[in-house]
């Protein structure tokens, strides 16, 4: 499995899709600190008003609570909407999907015929992948107001490698669940599609009101898109375990899917 | 020692039967010719070879071990249809991955060695999006050498290739199996170029085996006969028998006569003529490959 994963490593920091994919997230996460920076600066919101728009004291309030949130608080306002499980679920079924739009898997499962092991090796290589995504996103997201002129009050360290860890858990298993899918249909269109869908909290939009009209419990809320919503820069005890627990559930479904299909699977 | 031997090995698709109940034996260091019509069950037959695929029936062995044994797996190289390759990644860098795949020592050294053998070098830094299909080819069986193996499963490689890259191929097919003592399973449509290096042939139709045969067994099958259609063939056989002491002859179901031994064409007519027969037909026949698999082909159809 370890040679698995050593090619696995090997081919992602030599392809060319990590790192169009952490210039895209680089790129409009730094986009959109540039508009927040310019609704959240005084002098900007005056020159607006002066050229005609409206401003009124909500825009003014808003642009005070930006100025006065933490590092982490701005980070999570920015990525908590699911963009990092986004591009998480994107660039792994881009990722896991070239092995059989290649045929590279013949290769594969012919030197290593432990489908076992191919599963577990991608569930690994599915880690460092969301890991690095989460990491490079949380960065800019912290970094960009910075190098724009917004200046946020410091969050320590520790805090940062938490926040960073609490978030990286539901990316994980977000990637498990793209690579689930390409094992189970081989389809890449679909699995950025529902990557989309799903990371963007469509599901759980469609989820609420069903369950609502069964009296069910809320179920949207153990979906991997709440789960990082419900990343705030400290976490309790409670909202850790919940965390941990989901992405731990929903990681073991998600492999027990991708065990079953590559086992089943003619290659 | 049979490097592959299958027994009744089947493998069935919803309704169809892929291959069926297939016997198949590769003795050491034979190049077989794996010969078939497209959808014949020859990719499915390598397939379940490589443990790719896995069968509804049967046993396939290799070095005497069961496909899904690691060790015997170890020491089989395999091009199965296209070329498993990533085409945004270099020739070079396609080896390297395999190569850690693999665990080798040294792969870069091997690599290199690999790259000299199939005649890339100089090439292979270029993303495999550029290259032709024949430099794919050769970056598959690339591939397939990797790890020094002692059998070679070649499903096609000549596909695509030009004049002067399936003399390259075949010569380097040759090489190896001369040199290094590799045994090789290969299958291919263009049989012209199976006959060259070929030692052995099976024949496979519907995912049936039609017919195994050595290549001296077919060059004796399709040495030149004479051929003969006459209004009474038992009578005919029986006193060409005798007159000539004939000895390499056969029946063929449809009346025909076949003399496989050196007859005198005049005088075998002469002969019938004098007993009465009339001679219908009577020619010296030449076969090759293609026109021998083409028979067996039609034979298998009228059964």
């Amino acid at each position: 499995m370890f040679n698995l994963l050593y090619m696995d490593c090997r081919r992602l920091f030599r392809s060319r899709g990590l790192y169009i994919l952490l210039g895209v997230t680089v790129g409009l996460l730094f986009v959109l600190n540039l508009l927040v920076a310019g609704v959240s600066d005084p002098a900007f919101l005056e020159a607006m008003q002066q050229q005609g728009a409206e401003i009124d004291e909500i825009d003014r309030q808003m642009a005070r609570e930006i100025r006065s949130m933490s590092q982490l608080t701005f980070a999570q306002e920015c990525l908590g909407s699911g963009f990092l499980l986004i591009m998480s679920g994107i660039g792994m079924t881009l990722f896991a999907s070239s092995d059989f739009s290649s045929g590279y898997i013949k290769n594969i499962c012919f030197a290593r015929p432990c489908r076992r092991n191919y599963v577990f090796s991608k569930a690994l290589l599915a880690g460092i992948y969301s890991g690095i995504l989460t990491v490079v996103g949380v960065l800019t997201a912290l970094g960009s107001p910075f190098l724009l002129g917004l200046h946020l009050k410091a969050d320590s360290l520790l805090h940062i490698a938490q926040y960073m860890f609490w978030m990286w858990l539901p990316h994980w298993a977000f990637a498990l669940m793209a690579l689930a899918l390409v094992v189970l249909t081989g389809n890449t269109t679909m699995g950025i599609i529902l990557a989309v869908l799903s990371g963007g909290g469509v599901t759980a939009a469609l989820l609420q009101p069903l369950c609502q009209l069964l009296h069910w419990p809320p179920l949207e809320q153990y979906l991997l898109s709440s789960m990082e919503r419900q990343c705030i820069p400290l976490l309790d005890a409670q909202q850790m375990g919940m965390i941990l627990a989901c992405a731990a559930g929903w990681s073991a479904v998600y492999l027990a899917g991708s065990l079953l299909a590559m086992k089943k699977r003619d290659i | 020692m049979a490097v592959i031997q299958t027994t009744g090995l089947s493998k069935r698709y919803k309704d169809k039967w892929a291959v069926d109940h297939l016997d198949l034996a590769v003795e050491q260091g034979d190049i077989y010719g794996f010969i078939g019509q497209n959808g014949a069950g020859k990719s499915t037959t390598l397939k379940l070879l490589c443990g790719l695929a896995r069968p509804t029936q049967g046993e396939a062995l290799i070095f005497g071990r069961p496909v899904c044994d690691l060790v015997s797996r170890r020491r089989v190289g395999a091009l199965i249809e296209q070329p498993g390759l990533y085409p945004d990644l270099s020739g070079r860098e396609n080896l390297r991955l395999y190569a850690a795949l693999l665990g080798l020592d040294r792969p870069e050294q091997q690599v290199d060695g690999i790259l000299e053998a199939v005649g890339l070098p100089g090439r292979e830094n270029k993303p495999v999006k550029r290259y032709s299909m024949g430099m794919k080819q050769r970056l598959g069986v690339a591939l397939a050498l990797l790890g020094s193996p002692d059998l070679l499963l070649l499903d096609e490689p000549i596909n695509g290739l030009d004049p002067e890259g399936i003399r390259e191929m075949r010569e380097l097919l040759l090489r190896l199996n001369r040199e290094r003592g590799l045994t090789i399973l290969v299958s291919s449509h263009i049989l012209g170029e199976l006959s060259k290096i070929a030692t052995r042939y099976g024949i496979i139709q519907q995912g049936r085996m039609v017919e195994q045969i050595t290549a001296e067994e077919l060059e004796q099958k399709c040495a030149d006969y004479l051929h003969l259609k006459t209004s009474q063939p038992q009578k005919a056989a029986a006193l060409l028998e005798q007159a000539f002491r004939l000895t390499q002859w056969e029946m063929r179901p449809e009346g025909e006569i076949r003399i496989y031994q050196a007859v005198d064409a005049k005088a075998v007519g002469q002969t019938l003529a004098q007993a009465g027969i009339a001679v219908e037909e009577l020619g010296l026949h030449r076969q090759d490959l293609e026109g021998y698999f083409l028979e067996r082909m039609e034979g298998t159809k009228h059964v």
